[in-house]
């Protein structure tokens, strides 16, 4: 709106035409603040004006409503000087003042131009200036309504302050002028509107009135402001419209809601149609008139505020809220009319947001116009419903005519200037609604610009909304492979959203377009994928179940193959024995559940097993790390719905180190993720998952045939007969319906099992007691397991051992007849065994057996142990000259045996009696606890016996020979240098008669050559041991001496250092051997010699001399015993322990 | 003015954080699917205007988001939790007696309804809502005037 504030001016119209220039351009240069009544915001405002002469005609009365074309301010212009000014101008001035006083106008400024400043200055009285002149006449009230314009065609300083304080004083003035004008018309308005349910009162004459103060804030560009006076105008029609909708009629409404005969889109070509106004004026608006034009009246001014996006967003309420209104008042619109209207009302609003030059708010503008164009689009869908253009239908006569019809209603072709290569919406939508074709070019074209928009903004939900849209309407065209995409596109999203009854909604279409494009295999899928799915209604479901039969049926020499998880989940899968032996059944339990609204009968369910490995390795991952993904504290399947849309991280990554070594040294490692590649590949934009599932290799399977399968879960029982040992894991199911099978994969099951083999083994026990015995005929049992394997009829168990043991069967060999015998059974036999006892140094014997069954290639082996009954020693005695041999035998075993007939021989000599000290006759028993000592004298016939060979036997029996016989038992051993040589006796004497401790005494050595002295060399060494702290050796303790005579006799002293009954120092005689002539020589070292360095090491001071055999030297001293008193003066006491 | 033939609101809807629906009910059953397309379409605003929000977190987040979109037919009003399940509220269009203050009461009824139902121990979060007591009340809610 061009219009300004009017402003008269008057006076010397020469002088201002010079200065209007200056005044129009100076005006509006600086802001000035309003500040406004009512405590209102104050506003910075750029005042402007327009100024025209002064006419007394122009003047308005009180009556005069207008605000925009009323003149505000009157100026009164003079530059006279003194003498002028009291001859004409003064009566100029008051007839002017006086006619403004007449139409009570307060809003005038009297300005005296001085042109030249020096003329006044010489002036020397003050107050006869002509501005002097002028105040005193008119303003001796208001000093502020005259001012000095001095010397205003300068350029100086002073010019400027002048003109300055000239505008200053303008501006205030003028915003006087308006607030009192305004304040007067608000008031006035505000009274208008307190009338509004008086009857007679009409909304569109307030309209009128309020609107004039809108164009007035427009005019002093405070758009906002008007634009409040806009939404104070709408909220107050709204209100109207709502009430009258209910009941409370408005006279003044009835005419707007007359029929509607023009449905005219909106126009925003013109900032204000000045025709629209004037009918609202004449009270002859219809309600989308009215409206359009409020609303172009919004526009307007928010384009002038550079807020355009906001008529994009204000767009939408004003054409919903015009939609209800139409609605609520039951205006009566033909059908589509208002569809027509809305349509071209969008792209109206369009057209204008898209020519404005705003780049930067695009993104504001498309948040709304992606709606907007939305809303056009599903307009332009319902009119091409209405009229029959929607492909696959003709329109009727009666549509076209309602073609026509609608076309004469949007309006005429005004002449509006459209813009190089637009075309209007009327046009358009006359164009889209001409032809069936044009139709459809236009709407695909306003479709895919929506999607546009609607992906722009990231509107993704919306925009698959329109997909599905598209697709209907690709497929009511007949291009069902343009819409099959924009169905799988709003599936995938409703399925990562999990809004499963929109996604299978949506696969409802899917099967159509699939059907129609005579996709067949995935025409089943989706089949398939309906007829399981549990938000659809139970008629759909059964209809595609149906299909799927159908289908599944109908395709001869070709399978369907597809994942199994939407129609038979697997709930459960139970393995109650993981180990199961060679040639068993292997069972698994399952239970199905089977989302097919009615009972199939699935031909077949296998599971393929595939072969992990050989037995004892295991093929299954250890699984090092399991992660849980956040928001998973819980397994995923438990959660209902729970399924992510962003990708979660998986449970697992398979990970492997690497290292690098350079000369023994790591110089790098590495981790290395097996499925990067799968981890980290995209999985939004990428293709969808993949439908297809390969068929596993089913030659090793469990299967079960014919089951029906109900809705809901059902209980299975697959088994299959392990041929071969190993580790197994089961790898696929697959249902088998008819044509189709339907597979899923069991590898993230983990379900495994391993088929074992359990060798055969021998077991040989004795058949009553508990070890075997050597030296006794015994029955054995031979129990024979034969695991896993069977043995056929009529084999033979051959049995041997590495031993010398007799083994009869009771075939009479060494060999068992057995008959067929199953897997996992254990057999026994009988037979018994025999080992030789005999003289040895072990308790028992160890044997293997061997056994060897002729039809297997193998040889079992067992470990036995015998135990030997009998333990044979044997002891030398001496007296003097006299022998005597004592054999005990001693029971190894807790049975008891029994012996008779012990028998010793000499198997070399002849010459000597064995004389027997115990009753021959006599029964011995010997046990673990029972012992037989025997006893003989051997007497010598000659004098000088050899070594001699002795043989001890006996007979025994057992009760646990079963063969009952008497055995014998023998027993050698040999007797070497047994003959007395010496007989050594020696005693402790005293001087006095009683020895006494610290006391000296005497130990006399007697060494007697005995009369079997066979020996030739007599050097003998004697060796007196004393412990120390009984005895003190006075003297040597070894010493050499030679029997050459009979007997020999030496006496050393010894001091006893205990009282009591002492035992004498222990006194020994040895060979003494030379050192030349022996090699065999022993090194003794001396008792003084504390030195442990080896003994065999020849030393110096070292006495050589070898030991008697037992049985050469006979001490008759040996256990002998000397009393020692205790000395007097010695407060040792005597203590005696005698032994009883 | 009380249109006691109109509910006061045609369908009720908790949505997940992940936008998966908890809970849907409308009051005349025959076209749900229309609605539940509507409330899927109004989370594109939802999640709009909480990113937005998300930007200025200095002043404690109003719950409340307002009228998310008008269509012909029905008005869509939301409102997010702090744990960011969300709440739908679709009106008809033609129910003209609500204001923004009642539709905010609603809001915050349908909000301690769903608060003590989340109370319940054997309730899992991020489970479907199958309480009979929310739904009755919520029933009750939609269908007072």
């Amino acid at each position: 709106m061009e219009t300004k504030p009017i402003v008269t001016c008057h006076g010397d119209q020469s002088l201002f035409s010079g200065l209007h220039a200056a005044t129009l351009h100076g005006l509006p240069k600086e802001a000035c603040e309003w500040r406004r009544s009512y405590g209102r915001a104050p506003r910075t405002i750029h005042l402007e004006a327009s100024f025209v002469p002064y006419d007394a005609d122009i003047l308005p009365d009180e009556t005069t409503k207008t605000l925009v074309s009323r003149p505000y301010f009157h100026i009164y212009w003079t530059d006279c000087d003194l003498e002028s000014y009291k001859q004409t101008v003064r009566e100029d001035i008051a007839e002017w003042h006086s006619a403004l006083k007449e139409a009570n106008i307060p809003d005038w400024l009297i300005v005296v131009v001085i042109n030249d400043e020096s003329k006044i200055k010489s002036k020397l009285l003050p107050r006869s200036s002509v501005i002097d002149k002028v105040r005193n006449d008119f303003c001796s009230k208001q000093a502020d309504r005259c001012i000095v314009l001095s010397e205003p065609m300068k350029t100086d300083q002073k010019t400027a302050e002048s003109w300055y304080s000239f505008f200053q004083r303008l501006r205030q003035l003028l915003l006087q002028a308006f607030n009192h004008h305004l304040d007067k018309y608000e008031d006035k308005m505000r009274s208008l509107r307190e009338k509004r349910n008086e009857p007679g009162w009409n909304y569109f004459d307030y309209f009128i009135f309020q609107e004039e103060l809108a164009f007035m804030f427009e005019m002093l560009g405070l758009f906002e402001d008007a634009l409040i006076q806009y939404d104070e105008l709408d909220a107050l029609f709204t209100q109207f419209v709502e009430n009258h909708a209910s009941g409370d009629v408005a006279e003044w409404l009835t005419s707007t809601i007359q029929s509607c005969k023009s449905w005219a889109g909106l126009s925003l070509y013109k900032p204000i149609d000045w025709l629209k106004r004037d009918m609202i004026k004449l009270n002859k608006v219809s309600l989308l008139e009215f409206r359009n034009y409020l609303f172009s009246r919004h526009s307007a001014l928010l384009f002038l505020m550079n807020k355009s996006w906001i008529v994009a967003q204000r767009a939408m309420d004003f054409l919903y809220n015009t939609a209800q209104e139409i609605h609520s008042l039951e205006i009566d619109i033909p059908q589509g009319a208002l569809s027509c209207w809305m349509f071209m009302s969008c792209l109206e609003v369009l057209r204008a947001c898209e020519t404005l030059p705003q780049t930067t708010q695009l993104d504001r503008y498309s948040l709304y116009t992606a709606t907007l164009r939305d809303y056009a689009r599903t307009k332009l869908k319902d009119l091409g419903y209405l009229c029959g253009l929607m492909p696959g239908s003709k329109p009727t006569s009666e549509q076209l005519s309602h073609v026509v019809d609608l076309s004469a209603g949007m309006g005429l072709d005004t002449g509006e200037e459209t813009e190089a290569g637009q075309v209007h919406p009327r046009d358009r939508l006359r164009e889209a609604l001409s032809s069936e074709s044009s139709f459809k070019k236009h709407y695909l074209e306003m479709c895919e610009l929506t999607m546009g928009t609607y992906k722009h903004i990231s509107r993704f939900r919306s925009a698959r909304i329109l997909g599905r849209d598209m697709a209907d309407f690709y497929m009511k065209i007949g291009e069902p492979q343009k819409a099959e995409g924009f169905l799988l596109d709003a599936i995938k999203m409703y399925q990562q959203e999990n809004w499963g009854n929109l996604a299978d909604g949506t696969m409802l279409d899917l099967a159509q377009c699939l059907l129609s494009m005579n996709e067949v295999d995935k025409y089943f899928k989706t089949a398939c994928h309906i007829a399981c799915s549990c938000c659809l209604k139970l008629n759909d479901r059964k209809e595609y179940f149906k299909e799927v039969l159908r289908l599944a049926s109908e395709n001869e020499g070709n399978m369907y193959q597809m994942r199994a998880s939407t129609v038979f989940t697997l709930e459960e899968a139970n393995i109650n024995n993981s180990s199961v032996i060679l040639h068993d059944d292997f069972i698994v339990d399952l239970t199905v559940k089977s989302n097919f609204p009615e009972q199939v009968v699935c031909n077949q369910i296998e599971i393929s097993i595939i072969k992990a490995g050989d037995l004892g390795t295991s093929p299954f991952k250890r699984r090092t790390h399991v992660r849980n993904p956040s928001l998973t504290f819980k397994n995923h399947e438990h959660i209902p719905n729970f399924r992510p849309i962003t990708k979660q991280l998986p449970t697992h990554i398979d990970a492997h180190s690497t290292y690098e070594r350079r000369n023994g040294k790591v110089v790098s490692c590495a981790i290395g993720c097996a499925n990067a590649h799968d981890l980290l590949k995209r999985c939004d934009s990428g293709p969808v998952e993949s439908e297809i599932v390969l068929k596993g290799d089913y030659s090793l399977c469990m299967s079960v045939a014919n089951v029906t399968l109900n809705p809901g879960c059902n209980d299975i029982q697959l088994r299959v007969k392990t041929e071969d040992k190993g580790v197994y894991r089961l790898s696929q199911i697959c249902y088998k319906i008819k044509q189709s099978e339907f597979l899923k994969s069991l590898a993230n099951c983990d379900l495994h099992f391993e088929v074992v083999c359990n060798e055969p083994y021998v077991e040989l026990k004795p058949s009553k007691q508990d070890n075997f015995l050597a030296g006794i005929q015994q029955d054995a049992i031979l129990a024979l397991h034969t695991g896993s394997y069977n043995i056929p009829d009529g084999s033979v168990i051959t049995i041997e051992f590495n031993g010398n043991v007799t083994i009869l069967t009771e075939s009479g060999d060494n060999s068992i007849r057995i008959g067929g015998i199953a897997s996992r059974q254990t057999v026994e036999y009988k037979l018994s065994l025999y080992q030789e006892t005999k003289q040895q140094v072990k308790q028992t014997t160890d044997v293997k057996m061997s056994c060897k069954v002729d039809c297997w290639d193998k040889i079992m082996t067992c470990n036995l142990s015998f135990h030997h009954p009998f333990q044979v020693t044997h002891k030398l005695h001496t007296a003097k000259e006299k022998k005597y041999l004592q054999i005990v035998v001693c029971g190894n075993v807790e049975s008891e045996f029994y012996l008779v007939r012990p028998e010793l021989s000499c198997l070399n000599c002849l010459d000597l009696e064995l004389i027997p000290y115990n009753k021959l006759t006599q029964q011995w028993r010997v046990s673990f606890d029972q012992s037989a000592t025997f006893l003989w004298m051997i007497k010598p016939n000659i004098s000088d016996l050899p070594n001699l060979d002795m043989c001890f036997n006996f007979k025994y029996t057992s009760t646990l020979d079963v063969s009952g016989e008497q055995r014998l038992f023998s027993y050698i051993c040999q007797l070497e240098h047994f003959q007395t040589q010496y007989q050594l006796s020696y005693t402790v004497t005293s001087d006095d008669k009683t020895c006494t401790t610290s006391t000296p005494a005497t130990l006399t050595i007697h060494v007697q050559k005995a009369i079997t002295c066979s020996r030739t060399d007599h050097r003998l060494v004697y060796q007196v041991s004393v412990d120390g702290t009984t005895w003190a050796l006075a003297g040597k303790s070894t010493g050499v001496f030679n029997v050459s005579e009979r007997e020999y006799e030496t006496k050393i002293d010894v001091l006893p250092l205990q009282s009591g009954l002492l035992h004498m120092p222990f006194v020994n005689i040895h060979q003494y051997i030379d050192s030349t002539d022996n090699q065999t020589e022993v090194w003794v070292r001396k008792p003084s010699d504390s030195d442990t360095s080896d003994v065999n090491k020849p030393v110096k001071d070292v006495t050589r001399f070898a030991p008697f055999n037992t049985g050469e030297v006979y001490n008759n001293s040996q256990c002998q015993q000397v009393h020692i008193y205790p000395s007097l003066g010695s407060l040792d006491s005597e203590l005696i322990v005698i032994p009883l | 003015m009380a249109s006691t033939a109109h509910p006061m609101a045609v369908c009720v809807a908790v949505i997940a954080k992940e936008n998966y629906p908890l809970f849907i009910i409308t009051i005349p059953t025959e076209n749900e699917l229309k609605f539940y397309y509507t409330v899927h379409t109004s989370l594109d605003v939802v999640e709009e205007k909480i990113s937005s929000i998300g930007k200025n977190t200095t002043e404690a987040r109003e719950l409340y988001l307002g009228l998310l979109y008008p269509t012909e037919d029905y008005k869509v009003y939301g409102y997010v939790t702090n744990t960011k399940v969300k709440f739908v509220l679709v009106l008809e269009s033609t129910n003209t007696t609500l204001r923004d203050n009642d539709i905010r009461t609603m809001f915050k009824k349908l909000h301690n309804a769903y608060v003590d139902m989340l109370c319940n121990p054997f309730y899992t979060p991020g489970e479907n809502i199958t309480s009979r007591n929310f739904e009755n009340i919520v029933t009750a809610m939609m269908q007072q005037d």
